[in-house]
């Protein structure tokens, strides 16, 4: 598979598209929203490899948003860490690959999620038994903006900064659209790097769907010398890639029709 | 109970050293020794307890063998969803020991008694159940804990519960432990109510009834076997818990004795029922309030029986 980020996350948008359009599964949006920082983590991060999967000094990897599993299966895939041909068996009766991913069964997926607001407080527990065991590699979480309405990230953080976890990477994927409505309707969580801020962690804020900057602030994040937890505030567009899906609500629950598909494959191929 | 849990959980970590104590805020005055000695295996997560059972199994996730120690009735209530979720889903095996189990906390209020916690532990899968009730059980159901490795809760009372067993008990702790043999009733204890049934049984005997009363330290996985031997061999059983009657040990009893057919003539299982405590009280007055004591409970156990004779 390609190491480009770029054809490595148009070859999982085109993936997702048709195995949502066969399935009904939804979270197509919020899966076009993590796409790009999913291929540059898996293609110059991350470091995976179907060896290396049980090794302590990895890279640690968790979704926290766990409603992407499409993607994140699809990620899995084009990373050569799951078959291809699994892709198929996506919600399938008897098989492994829920609507939200599950540890274990699937090679890669580090973490069982579906509720949210688990993966800080999981993410830091794996990060301080990674520094008091000297194991070495860095453990990134990807959570939804819409997450951070939960108090359990924010009791995380607290602890994460109290423990100068420099090895815990957040990702917030800063689509501002949630379930029900936009972040501003729902809660208004405001001025998130502020908020990270305020609870004492490193913040960086970066195009989400720019390759070079997230490339660049991920490689940074927890080596230099900093001792706090780094935050990243990945602003996104919910639907990214997809002009019918960018920006709209409903496509958090909607999946494509064959008439949609054909369009967002279109789109994509261009 | 606690001072034996810092001793043994000083000793598994001096032996192991993947082995940590995780606080939530609470154990001042006890926890210290212990994060002396071993330093960055000590964390106080904060009052904050979903954060308390996701980073434990986080700890867990990455080959920690953390104990993590907080009040029974926080940790089971605010961190259910974590317990279900980061603990047993995922197969993190943390050992969540809960301190204040019932009435423990009696004058504190509802809000610190905990009479729902064994029925939602023994709910969650992969999730071993304990419920020890004096300190030599509790080292032993701790070393049962640390050795099979598996998700597992501890519920014990608070602070200085002498001892009711003589001996050191060998681990594993997951069988019935008989403290006396009788022919007519059989009484199972779970948890530190345990010491009042000791009572019971001795005002049941000088009235001149044959009682075998057993300890039952482990409620998931029950000892079966035990159970349904007593269920057999006695007229009458009883069960006595400081829990709701609803889902919790009488309850899993009551199941296993339905299942096989082997109800005996008299069956009935003593705990608090569907209630808060109406008013304040020490453990031992909410014990008598809701019929625990151990007189009130020999008297209606005396009640039952003669109606059946």
């Amino acid at each position: 598979m390609t190491n480009s980020p770029k054809e490595f996350a148009r070859a999982v948008r085109m993936h997702v598209a048709e195995i949502l359009c066969r399935t009904h599964d939804s979270h197509i949006g919020g899966g076009y929203s993590s796409a790009d920082i999913l291929a540059v983590l898996y293609t110059r991060i991350l470091g995976l490899t179907p060896d290396n999967l049980e090794d302590p000094d990895r890279n640690v990897f968790l979704l926290s948003k766990g409603h992407i599993a499409a993607t994140f299966y699809t990620t899995l895939a084009c990373a050569g860490l799951i078959p291809m041909e699994d892709l198929a068996l996506h919600v399938a009766d008897g098989e492994n690959y829920a609507g939200h991913t599950r540890r274990f069964v699937v090679p890669g997926v580090e973490m069982s999620a579906g509720s949210l607001g688990h993966g800080p407080g999981l993410g830091a527990g794996v990060a301080y038994a990674k520094r008091i065991q000297n194991n070495g590699g860095r453990v990134f979480v990807l959570l939804g903006d819409g997450e951070c309405n939960e108090g359990s990230v924010w009791e995380s953080v607290m602890l994460a900064v109290r423990l100068s976890l420099e090895n815990l990477i957040l990702i917030v994927d800063r689509n501002r659209l949630q379930s029900y409505g936009s972040d501003e309707q729902v809660l208004n969580l405001g001025d998130l790097s502020e908020k990270f801020c305020a609870f004492g962690c490193r913040v960086e804020a970066v195009d989400g769907h720019d390759y070079a900057a997230l490339e660049d602030c991920f490689s940074r994040a927890g080596l230099d010398g900093d001792p706090r937890p780094t935050v990243v505030i990945a602003h996104t567009v919910k639907g990214k890639g997809v002009s019918f899906m960018e920006n709209r609500l409903e496509w958090h629950f909607k999946s494509p029709n064959q008439e949609q598909l054909a369009q967002a494959l279109e789109e994509l191929g261009q | 109970m606690r001072n034996t849990f810092v001793k043994t959980v000083s000793r598994l970590a001096r032996e192991d050293p993947k082995v940590m104590l995780v606080i939530g805020d609470t154990g001042f005055s006890v926890m210290e020794p212990f994060e002396a000695e071993f330093g960055e295996r000590f964390v106080n997560v904060g009052i904050a307890e979903q954060d308390f059972i996701s980073f434990s199994a986080g700890l867990a996730a990455a080959g920690m063998k953390p104990f993590a120690y907080n009040v029974v009735s926080f940790m089971t209530l605010r961190g259910a969803e974590e317990i279900l979720l980061d603990v047993c889903y995922q197969e993190n095996p943390v050992v969540l020991v809960g301190v204040g189990g019932g009435f423990a906390y009696g004058p504190a209020g509802p809000t610190h008694h905990a009479l729902q916690d064994i029925a939602m532990m023994c709910a969650f899968p992969n999730l071993d159940v304990y419920c020890p009730a004096d300190p030599a059980e509790m080292e032993a159901v701790m070393l049962t804990a640390y050795q099979n490795a598996n998700p597992a809760y501890i519920r014990i009372g608070r602070s200085a519960d002498d001892p009711i067993h003589k001996l050191p008990l060998k681990a594993p702790a997951r069988k019935a432990i008989q403290l006396g043999q009788g022919d007519e009733i059989a009484i199972l204890a779970c948890g530190t109510i345990l010491r009042e049934a000791v009572e019971t049984r001795a005002l049941l005997k000088a009235r001149g009834l044959s009682v075998t009363l057993y300890s039952i330290p482990c409620v998931k996985p029950l000892d079966v076997e035990t159970v349904l031997t007593c269920a057999g061999t006695h007229q009458a059983l009883f069960t006595i818990e400081e829990h709701g009657v609803s889902g919790g040990f009488g309850s899993a009893v009551a199941s296993l004795l339905a299942e096989h057919g082997k109800c005996p003539a008299v069956f009935h299982r003593y705990g608090v029922p569907d209630s808060f405590a109406m008013v304040t009280g020490s453990r031992e007055y909410q014990l008598r309030y809701f019929g625990l004591s151990p007189e009130q409970v020999a008297e209606d156990i005396c009640k039952r029986w003669e109606a059946v004779q």
